[in-house]
């Protein structure tokens, strides 16, 4: 009798070690998979901070990009005997650059998509005032005013080819993110 | 030991063994797509850094640049007959170049990259060419003499510094020194040459000491007394440039034509005639949009400018059917769009010249307002 009790005794013992065992190695599992997942969750905001602050960074090389771009559109410049003056746009040719941008407003748009992308591109006459401006490519499509959107200003000098007149602009260049 | 004892046992390595397979493939899984990632970006760098070479070609003209990037292999693609225009790295599609005025060789492999830009005046500036190459790429120039001749001194004088490039001598014996070995272990060697009417061609043996699967002949002929003007181009690889020359007459039909200086150095750089035509035909996409805001810039000034500079620029059918600027203009456009071929150059260089007549007519004796 006091036999079967001892071996009973030491059997519940035995289970009881394994369970503890077993609770003992799933505790520690438990343990790990919260630390890899603090890890992860630790990792993923560290990434998303520089997800983000490059995404600041590539907007921010967009814009000067398309401003170099648009300041350095021969097509638009001045020129006298096919030699270009540089930050300096022709009015007539604005003009005329207007009017076929109604015109073939399929093709131009196409052709400039390519380097402008989503971006408003307009030239302001400032000095003298007048209300003379000139937008050269304007895309906001599916960017509504709410959106990020980044401004850069170059001053320009604007040229009449008939009265040699000079004045002063600026190109503005706005792009949306 | 009993069974219940030996199945815990058991339990305990098969459970310990499960959560080690799921840990590792899990660190894994995560440093396969770090690495992936990873190859991701040094290619949207690559990218991004390509783009903005390619959008401020216009900036400095004239200027050489090397950039150093990450070891890739850059393809670019002009093909007009599939309409695909584009370049990748690393075999993924970087982006799509429609309108980009690139020449370069197809593949380009390695770790320093050269960019150098020409504009393209003819007469008014229409575009600025972009030429891409590597220090993987050697060109050479070839002479036909002993002394280079002007054109030849012109070619040499007027290409990029700072690019893998040398001009060979010419002996007395007809063989020819400073030419590129195998050592040199390049890619690709362009060698160029200049063609004239009364001399003929050398033999590729006496100039060719690298691989020939690695040659590419561009031999131009000018048709006009300044070099740069226009002329022919003739694209060979070595065979065909080899049955050329062992021809008597030496004489076969040129692959394509240039237009200016820009135009010619685009060949050299291309290397081939599907390149520089689809690059060209690009070219005259631009010369289009140009020539119409020439157009509409003039039919704007008519309204300002006195009667004598109108009938130049628009024309006059009263004054011995006196044809304006704008009909040379005009048909600049409508050429331009009928893609680079041998009969719309030829137009073009046409209205061109009456173009340029007409604009120094307009400046010096009327004192009207310049066409360009």
């Amino acid at each position: 009798m006091s036999c079967d009790i001892l071996r009973k005794m030491i059997f519940r013992n035995k289970i009881k070690k394994a369970q503890l065992q077993m609770g003992e190695t799933i505790f520690v599992v438990i343990f790990i998979i919260i630390l890899i997942v603090f890890g992860i969750v630790f990792s993923t905001n560290a990434e998303e901070d520089s997800i983000r602050e490059k995404q600041k960074t590539l907007t921010d090389l967009n814009a000067i990009t398309i401003s170099k771009y648009a300041s350095s559109l021969i097509e638009l410049q001045c020129s006298t005997l096919g030699v270009i003056d540089k930050s300096c746009f022709d009015k007539y040719k604005l003009t005329a650059f207007m009017n076929l941008s109604e015109k073939e407003s399929g093709q131009i748009a196409e052709y400039y998509f390519s380097q402008f992308k989503n971006a408003n591109v307009t030239i302001k006459e400032i000095y003298p005032p007048t209300n003379n401006e000139w937008t050269i490519y304007y895309n906001e499509l599916g960017f509504n005013k709410t959106k990020k959107s980044k401004m850069t200003n170059i001053p320009v000098s604007l040229l009449d080819p008939i009265s040699k007149q000079k004045s002063f602009g600026e190109l503005i260049i706005t792009t949306f993110s | 030991m009993n069974d219940k004892a030996q199945v815990g046992i058991q339990f305990n390595w098969i459970f310990v063994i499960l959560i080690g397979a799921v840990l590792l493939g899990f660190f894994f899984s995560f440093i396969f797509s770090s690495t992936s990632s990873n190859e991701k970006e040094v290619s949207a760098t690559i990218a991004r850094h390509f783009e903005t070479i390619i959008t401020s070609t216009n900036q400095k003209i004239g200027t050489v640049k090397s950039y150093k990037i990450p070891l890739s292999e850059l393809e670019f693609t002009c093909d007009n007959f599939q309409d695909v225009y584009q370049y990748s790295i690393g075999g993924v599609k970087a982006k799509d170049t429609k309108y980009e005025l690139i020449f370069s060789s197809k593949k380009l492999y390695g770790t320093r990259i050269y960019t150098w830009t020409e504009k393209w005046n003819i007469p008014y500036q229409v575009a600025t060419f972009l030429y891409i190459t590597n220090d993987k790429e050697h060109f050479s120039f070839i002479p036909l003499n002993n002394q280079l001749s002007s054109f030849e001194e012109e070619l040499v004088d007027n290409f990029a510094t700072n690019i893998s490039s040398s001009v060979a001598n010419k002996t007395n014996s007809g063989d020819y020194e400073n030419i590129p070995s195998s050592t040199m272990n390049m890619d690709k060697y362009t060698y160029v040459l200049i063609k004239k009417l009364s001399s003929n061609l050398p033999d590729p043996s006496t100039f060719i000491e690298v691989p020939k699967n690695k040659v590419s002949i561009i031999v131009l002929e000018p048709t006009r007394e300044d070099l740069f003007d226009q002329g022919n181009v003739y694209f060979f690889d070595y065979d065909k440039y080899k049955s050329f020359v062992s021809s008597t007459t030496q004489e076969t039909n040129y692959d394509s034509m240039y237009l200016g200086k820009a135009s010619l150095y685009a060949a050299i750089f291309a290397g081939n005639k599907e390149r520089y035509v689809c690059g060209m035909n690009k070219a005259l996409k631009k010369l289009k949009i140009v020539s119409e805001i020439q157009k509409y810039k003039i039919l704007n000034e008519n309204q300002s400018i006195d009667s004598i500079c109108r009938s130049h620029l628009i024309g006059d059918e009263s004054i011995n059917q006196l044809k304006g600027a704008i009909y040379f203009i005009e048909d600049i456009i409508s050429q331009s769009q009928n893609g680079f071929s041998e009969t719309t150059l030829t137009k073009i260089i046409a209205d061109i010249n009456q173009l340029e007549k007409k604009n120094n007519e307009i400046i010096i004796e009327y004192q009207c307002p310049a066409i360009y």
